[in-house]
C-alpha cells in the first residue's frame, strides 16, 4: 500500500510540473495562436540562471531565472512572432522550431555542449517521514508551488481587469480589439505569465537534477505541448489537465511497467495520446470553444 | 461650411476594402451628424460588414478620409478607434460566451475615456435591457440570440461612445426581439448618441433612420429618406439595381 501511495505522490508531483509547462503553452496559444516550441529554451535559459547562480546567492538565482525567462519570452515575440501576427498557427509553430534551434545553438556557444552542474535548493533533496511514508520534500514543494501558481493565474484571469481582457483576447482577438482592449498589453502580460511559469518549471527540474544542458527544456515542453493538445489547446483549463495527465502517466509508467518495458514508457504515453486524439481530435475539453472561435 | 462641420460626427470619404484583390467596398462616402440615426441597407455581400470593419481598421482598407469629430482614425489600430469613441457591434453579436453577462459588460467599459458616469450608464443599460440585470451572473453563452444581441449592444454602450455602429443587429432574431432592439436603438439616438445602423431589414431601417444609404456591390447607389419607406417599388429597385 505504501509504495503505491508514494508512487502516486511522485506522479502527482510530475503531473504538477507538466501542468505548469502546459499552462504556459496554453495561455500563449490562447492569445497568440502560437504553439511555442521555443518555450523549452525559455525553461533552459532559466535553468542556466539557477544552476550557475545558486551557489553564489540563491535569491539572485531565483530573481535572475524569472528575469531571464520573462525576458526571453518577450524578446522572441519582439524579434520574430510579432512580425507574423497574421500568419497561420502552422507557420508560427514552424517559426518557433527555428527560434528553439537557434537558442539551443546559442546556449551551446555560451555555456558549452556539456552538462553544467550546480546544486539548486539542495535542502529540498531530503525526504520527510510521515507515518512510514517516505516523501521527497521536493515532490511536496513541486505540488505546492504548482497549486499556488495555478491558483494565482486563475485568480488573475477571473478577478482582475487585465485578466478579463486576456480571457477576452483568447476567446476572440479581433472582437477584443474592437472593444478597445490593447493588444500589445494583453500579449505582453500573457508572455510574462508564460515566462514566470517556465521559470517555476526550471526551478523544480534543476532542483531535481542539479544540472542543465542546451536541450534541458525540450522534453518537458514536448510533453507540455502534447498535454495541452490532448486537453484542448483552446481551453486554458484543458491544457492544464492534459499536461497533468501526461506527467502523471509518464511517472506511473516509470514505476509500474515491468523492468524490460520501462524504457518504452514514452512510447506508452504517445500511444495513449494517439488513442485520445483519434477519439476527440480537438482535445478532450475543446467542445464548445472550437465553435465559439470560428 | 464650418458650422456644418461642427455637427459632423463621422466622415468617411473614398473608403475601399478588398480581400485578396477582390473589391468588397469601392470609393464609399458617407457621413453621420450629431444625434443622427443613419442607415445603410443592401443585400447579402453588398459590402456592409466590410464597410464597418474598414472604418474601425479591423480589416485593411484605403480611404481619403475617415474621421470621428475631426480626429483622423485612418492610422489607428482598432483598439484606439474604440478608445476614440466609435463603438462597433459586430455582426453575429460576438459576446464572450464563457464569461458572465456582468463580465461582458465590464469589458465594454475598456474603451471609456473616464469612469465618470459609469454607474449612471450601467443603470441606463439595465433599464434598456432588464434581462442583462436579471441574468448578470449567468454565462453569456446561455442567453438566447436576442438576449445576446442586447448584451452586445449594452456592452458597446458602456464605452460611452460618440458614435454607435451596429452591423445587422436584427439578424436571426424573433420579431419581438427585433422590436426590442429597434426601440433600444431609437432611445440611444434620443439620448444624443449618433448611430450608424447597417441592416438588411430595409423597410424598418428606412422608416427609422434620418437618412439611409443603399449599398450595392460595394458602392452607394442611392440615398433614401423616411418618406421612401412605404414606396416598395423604390425599395425593390434599390435592392435589385435599376
Amino acid at each position: 500500500m505504501i509504495p503505491v501511495i508514494q508512487s502516486l505522490i511522485d506522479a502527482t508531483s510530475a503531473g504538477a510540473v507538466y501542468a505548469l509547462a502546459a499552462l504556459g503553452i496554453g495561455l500563449v496559444f490562447g492569445v497568440l495562436r502560437l504553439a511555442n516550441f521555443a518555450n523549452g529554451e525559455i525553461i533552459t535559459g532559466a535553468g542556466y540562471a539557477l544552476v550557475l547562480l545558486w551557489p553564489l546567492s540563491w535569491p539572485l538565482a531565483l530573481a535572475a531565472s524569472v528575469v531571464v525567462a520573462v525576458g526571453l519570452s518577450l524578446l522572441m515575440d519582439l524579434a520574430v512572432f510579432r512580425w507574423m501576427r497574421s500568419q497561420s498557427p502552422a507557420a508560427l509553430l514552424i517559426a518557433s522550431f527555428g527560434v528553439s534551434i537557434l537558442l539551443q545553438r546559442a546556449f551551446e556557444g555560451i555555456f558549452g555542449v556539456n552538462v553544467r552542474t550546480g546544486a539548486v535548493a539542495p535542502a529540498l533533496t531530503k525526504s520527510v517521514n510521515i507515518g512510514g511514508l517516505r516523501l521527497s520534500l521536493l515532490a511536496v514543494v513541486a505540488i505546492v508551488l504548482a497549486a499556488v501558481l495555478l491558483l494565482g493565474v486563475h485568480l488573475f484571469l477571473t478577478r482582475s481587469r487585465m485578466g478579463l481582457q486576456v480571457q477576452a483576447a483568447a476567446a476572440d482577438f479581433r472582437e477584443a480589439r474592437i472593444l478597445g482592449i490593447r493588444s500589445g498589453a494583453v500579449i505582453a502580460v500573457t508572455l510574462g505569465m508564460s515566462g514566470l511559469l517556465a521559470a517555476a518549471v526550471a526551478f523544480v527540474l534543476t532542483a531535481q537534477s542539479g544540472s542543465v544542458n542546451p536541450t534541458f527544456g525540450v522534453q518537458v515542453t514536448v510533453f507540455g505541448l502534447i498535454g495541452a493538445v490532448i486537453g484542448g489547446l483552446n481551453r486554458i483549463g484543458g491544457a492544464l489537465i492534459g499536461g497533468f495527465a501526461v506527467g502523471f502517466s509518464l511517472s506511473l509508467f516509470t514505476t509500474w511497467l515491468p523492468a524490460g518495458l520501462g524504457d518504452f514508457r514514452v512510447a506508452f504515453v504517445y500511444l495513449l495520446v494517439i488513442i485520445v486524439l483519434v477519439i476527440v481530435p480537438n482535445g478532450i475539453f475543446a467542445g464548445r470553444t472550437a465553435k465559439e472561435r470560428a | 461650411m464650418s458650422s456644418h462641420d461642427d455637427a459632423r460626427v463621422l466622415t468617411v470619404s473614398g473608403l475601399s476594402v478588398a480581400y485578396g484583390g477582390v473589391p468588397a467596398v469601392s470609393d464609399l462616402n458617407l457621413h453621420v451628424d450629431a444625434g443622427e440615426l443613419v442607415g445603410v441597407i443592401g443585400p447579402n455581400g453588398a459590402g456592409k460588414s466590410s464597410t464597418l470593419l474598414g472604418i474601425v481598421n479591423a480589416v485593411r482598407s484605403g480611404s481619403t478620409e475617415v474621421s470621428l469629430q475631426g480626429v483622423d482614425l485612418r492610422r489607428m489600430p482598432p483598439e484606439r478607434v474604440a478608445r476614440s469613441g466609435l463603438a462597433l457591434v459586430t455582426e453575429g453579436h460576438h459576446i464572450f460566451g464563457r464569461l458572465s453577462v456582468h463580465d461582458n459588460l465590464r469589458l465594454g467599459t475598456t474603451a471609456r475615456r473616464d469612469r465618470k458616469g459609469l454607474k449612471h450608464d450601467l443603470r441606463w443599460v439595465h433599464e434598456l435591457f432588464p434581462v442583462l440585470e436579471e441574468f448578470a451572473d449567468r454565462p453569456a453563452g446561455l442567453l438566447s440570440g436576442g438576449q445576446q444581441q442586447q448584451l452586445a449592444i449594452g456592452r458597446a454602450l458602456l464605452a460611452s461612445p460618440t458614435l454607435l455602429a451596429l452591423d445587422e443587429p436584427s439578424l436571426g432574431l424573433s420579431p419581438t426581439a427585433v422590436d426590442t432592439v429597434f426601440a433600444a436603438i431609437e432611445s440611444v439616438c434620443a439620448r444624443g448618441t449618433a448611430v450608424l445602423l447597417v441592416e438588411q431589414r430595409a423597410q424598418q431601417t428606412v422608416a427609422t433612420a434620418a437618412r439611409t444609404y443603399v449599398l450595392s456591390e460595394g458602392r452607394i447607389t442611392m440615398t433614401l429618406s423616411p418618406t421612401d419607406a412605404d414606396d416598395s417599388a423604390l425599395l425593390m429597385k434599390a435592392y435589385l439595381g435599376s
